[in-house]
């Protein structure tokens, strides 16, 4: 069910300032990849090309091809609310919508779909909560409000509300960056549970939590102040952080630079 | 948590048990091919080593990616850093192991070992087999009782060696110069084993402790 | 070795530089309480002065006044009540409300997510200026233009819609100067303050919810359904308090507008039938008041001041408990 991404050529622009340039990669199926680079990078507005969310900021525009398979998300008559539909999305700071309980918070991507018969929400809701193991949890307290756990359990019930639509692709922005050091590795565990049903792609400024999580890393970085972000090496993992092919992702990674 | 990193790191643990094993029975297999002439057998010894060569290379391959990508602390990062020397250690065991067989090779069909220090070299290698098994249970329980006695099992072969010396220089040596050389080689690679052996224990000691301390200090009374 | 640098040891006396600073606090200190106490005084004197001038008038009614219609408390015996003047507020403030709440909650929702970012600031001071307008400008331009201008809207919903008691014109009715022309015009006066308050409490929805929204695939209108309207309710239930609140003392443009009489009916479009509110009551009758005359129309603003005390209360609890809410997330 989940799908191969191909990057072609991807830039994206904020009104004329370019961010990104020249993107091009591929994400294949059930892995976690992560993005990694200093700040100002461009890799989390790469991450938002991916879903065409970089398009909702007034006078942002991308142009390249992002493939789905075989599908050009940026293609003719591709609708940008639909493709959000099939990719899901985790931001940096848990935003669980805060007047709604639990179960709706869950169920919110559902009946947006239309999706309105109770026992079929019962089952989702479960099953999502289940997925980001958040279930055993929450599970007496489904119709209180989502505001009120604590930063991981927001963030797991994030992750479920995401998973609810059953989504090809998992975007994660950050996620355990407000996070306290116990969760964050809870949600690194879930990660590796979910690459199997879902293809991921996180972007951290966490290098170490790169290296733990990640089965392939690609690192972006810009030449000075005002170029656009571009991505320097993209490659397996354990390659990367032993022996990475260029002189700047090392850099980066041994902290000569950035 | 972190499910797939304890895994990983008690998987490099297992690699090392593993070779353990191995070069004990090299040393031991090596011992019987000296002693009783046995081609088959020194050869099995050499060709085995490729065996402990192979896994002494993806032990270190695994251990840097451990580092690299899982930044270990406290016992962990003790207990990689120390499988990193470990496992030189029991290569080098196992390399000796093979120096032994070689000489058994060399002379065949002739036995290497005159008769009268038949019983020493037995007493050598079988002490030398046993520490090289006791090593692999002292990584495997990091028990430091069991470490320190691995100490005096070096004595053993330490005064072992000293006799061979002895024998060698008392004035009635008439084999010749190439069996006395022979023996000399022997004795050496034998008691350059235990010493390796001997890391092994203090490696582990330090794994356990966190620092380099006397692993005689833990013998049990 | 050389000669010791230390500096002295701190002053930790108050003396010195110490002393000036702490008796400039105190003077401070003392200004603002007084201006708190101040204001204090002046809402417990103008509560005292409406007491007491408009007990004695009360007791001097010889109808009941919160039940009688006319207003005639000169006359002997004196009559008045304050019934038609609380009906025609109330009624001419909701129907304001009414018609000017959707407006003003477009108008913000407009600003704060759909319009341009360069348009965005330009139409929120065009919405705040509306506010600046004086009350009796709007007065004069709801007489002179709005009145007869809308014969013709008025006279079509009488003739489509008459079946609606509300637009019912029966047989003496006629359009003009009606309820209905003078609760527009406040409408228009109270469509300001809502909007620029629904603008700020939209504002302050925060960007990651709408985010989330779109992330899971909602169309614009979903995303303002799932993250900014729920988010708001609260702080918009304020705002239209509020706007309420100044609907409920409008004077002037009312008095100007409205043709006035002390009827209670709901036929908002009939001319013949007009209305009254307290303010606007007090407007009009207050030059040719005698003295128990003017108490009397005092012992109605005191209702007016006690029932919109009790909406801007309620609009402040309101909007105070949308606030901690947010915070809380």
């Amino acid at each position: 069910m989940s799908k191969r991404i191909v990057a072609e050529d991807v830039n994206a622009f904020y009104g004329s300032f370019r961010a990104i340039a020249g993107v091009s990669l591929t994400i294949e199926p059930n892995t976690v990849t992560a993005l990694i680079g200093p700040s100002g990078c461009g890799k989390s507005t790469f991450l938002r090309t991916i879903n065409r969310l970089h398009e909702v900021i007034p006078g942002a525009r991308v142009e390249g091809k992002v493939m789905l398979d075989s599908e050009d998300l940026y293609g003719a008559g591709v609708d940008a609310v639909a493709v959000r539909r099939t990719i899901g999305m985790v931001f940096q700071r848990p935003n669980p919508f805060p007047t709604m309980s639990i179960y709706d918070n869950v169920a919110a991507g559902l009946r947006l779909n239309g999706i309105k018969n109770s026992k079929v929400l019962d089952e989702a809701v479960e099953r999502s909560l289940r997925g980001a193991n958040l279930w055993n949890e929450v599970k007496e307290r489904l119709a209180k409000p989502g505001a009120g756990l604590s930063g991981g359990q927001q963030q797991r019930l994030c992750i479920a509300r995401a998973i609810a639509v059953e989504p090809q692709v998992l975007l994660m922005d950050e996620p355990c960056s407000a996070l306290d050091p116990i969760s964050t590795l809870a949600i690194e565990d879930l990660m590796t549970d979910l690459k199997q049903r879902y293809t991921i792609v996180i972007v951290t400024h966490n290098m170490q939590q790169a290296a733990r999580v990640s089965d392939r890393t690609g690192f972006f970085s810009l030449e000075a102040t005002g170029e656009p972000g571009r991505l320097i090496e993209i490659d397996t993992t354990e390659k990367i952080f032993s022996n990475p092919s260029e002189k700047r992702t090392e850099d980066y990674i041994t902290g000569r630079f950035g | 948590m972190r499910t797939s990193y304890h895994e990983q790191l008690a998987g490099v643990g297992d690699g090392l048990i593993e070779m353990s094993r191995l070069v004990g029975s090299a040393v031991s297999k090596a011992t019987t091919a000296l002693l009783d002439a046995d081609l088959d057998a020194a050869e099995a010894v050499i060709v085995a080593d490729e065996e402990v060569n192979k896994l002494y290379r993806q032990l270190d391959d695994e251990a840097v990616q451990l580092l690299a990508r899982q930044q270990p602390v406290a016992t962990d990062l003790r207990a990689i850093v120390t499988a990193l020397r470990m496992s030189s250690d029991l290569e080098r065991v196992g390399d000796y192991a093979v120096h032994i067989a070689k000489v058994a090779r060399r002379r065949h069909p002739a036995t290497v070992v005159p008769v009268e220090l038949r019983a020493t070299i037995l007493e050598m290698g079988q002490a030398a087999t046993r520490i090289a098994v006791k090593a692999g249970t002292v990584i495997a329980t990091r028990d430091l009782a069991l470490a320190a006695q691995l100490l005096a099992d070096d004595d053993t072969i330490d005064d072992l060696h000293a006799s061979l010396f002895a024998t060698l220089l008392d004035g009635n040596w008439d084999h010749g110069v190439e069996a006395a050389i022979d023996v000399a080689l022997l004795g050496r690679y034998y008691e350059r084993l235990a010493d390796h052996a001997v890391s092994v224990s203090h490696a582990v000691t330090y794994l356990v402790t966190g620092e380099h301390s006397d692993p005689e200090s833990y013998a049990s009374e | 070795m050389t000669a010791s640098t230390e500096r002295p040891p701190p002053d930790l006396s108050g003396g010195g530089l110490g002393a000036t600073r702490r008796v400039g606090d105190r003077v401070f200190a003392a200004l603002t309480t007084g201006a708190g106490v101040l204001v204090l005084a002046l809402i417990v004197a103008i509560g005292a002065f409406l007491l007491t001038k408009a007990i004695p008038a009360v007791q001097k009614d010889s109808t009941n006044f919160f039940t009688t219609k006319l207003w005639q408390p000169d006359n002997d015996p004196s009559v008045f009540g304050i019934a038609a003047l609380v009906f025609g507020t109330l009624l001419s403030s909701i129907i304001a409300l009414v018609v000017a709440g959707p407006i003003a909650i477009g108008i913000a929702l407009y600003i704060s997510d759909y319009a341009p970012r360069r348009l965005a600031t330009p139409i929120g001071y065009l919405v705040d200026l509306l506010a600046a307008v004086p009350s009796v400008v709007y007065g004069l331009w709801g007489l002179l233009f709005l009145a007869p201008h809308s014969d013709k809207f008025q006279q079509f919903l009488s003739d489509h819609f008459g079946f609606i008691p509300l637009f019912d014109l029966g047989k003496n009715g006629v359009v003009g100067r009606s309820m209905m022309i003078a609760s527009l015009v406040l409408a228009i006066m109270i469509l300001p303050i809502v909007a620029a308050i629904s603008r700020e409490i939209f504002l302050q929805v925060p960007q990651a919810n709408r985010e989330a929204a779109l992330a899971l695939g909602a169309t614009k209108l979903e995303m303002i359904r799932l993250a900014v309207l729920p988010y708001s309710k609260s702080g918009v239930v304020g705002a239209l308090m509020l706007g309420l609140g100044r609907a409920l003392g409008e004077t002037i443009a009312v008095a100007l507008v409205l043709s006035l009489s002390y009827s209670t009916s709901f036929h908002i479009i009939d001319a013949n039938v007009g209305g009254n509110t307290i303010a606007a009551n007090i407007a009009s009758q207050y030059q040719a008041a005698e003295p128990l005359g003017q108490r009397a129309l005092i012992a109605s603003g005191l209702v007016l001041f006690v029932i919109t005390f009790a909406v801007n209360a309620l609009a402040r609890y309101v909007v105070t408990r949308s606030g901690k809410r947010a915070a809380a997330v």
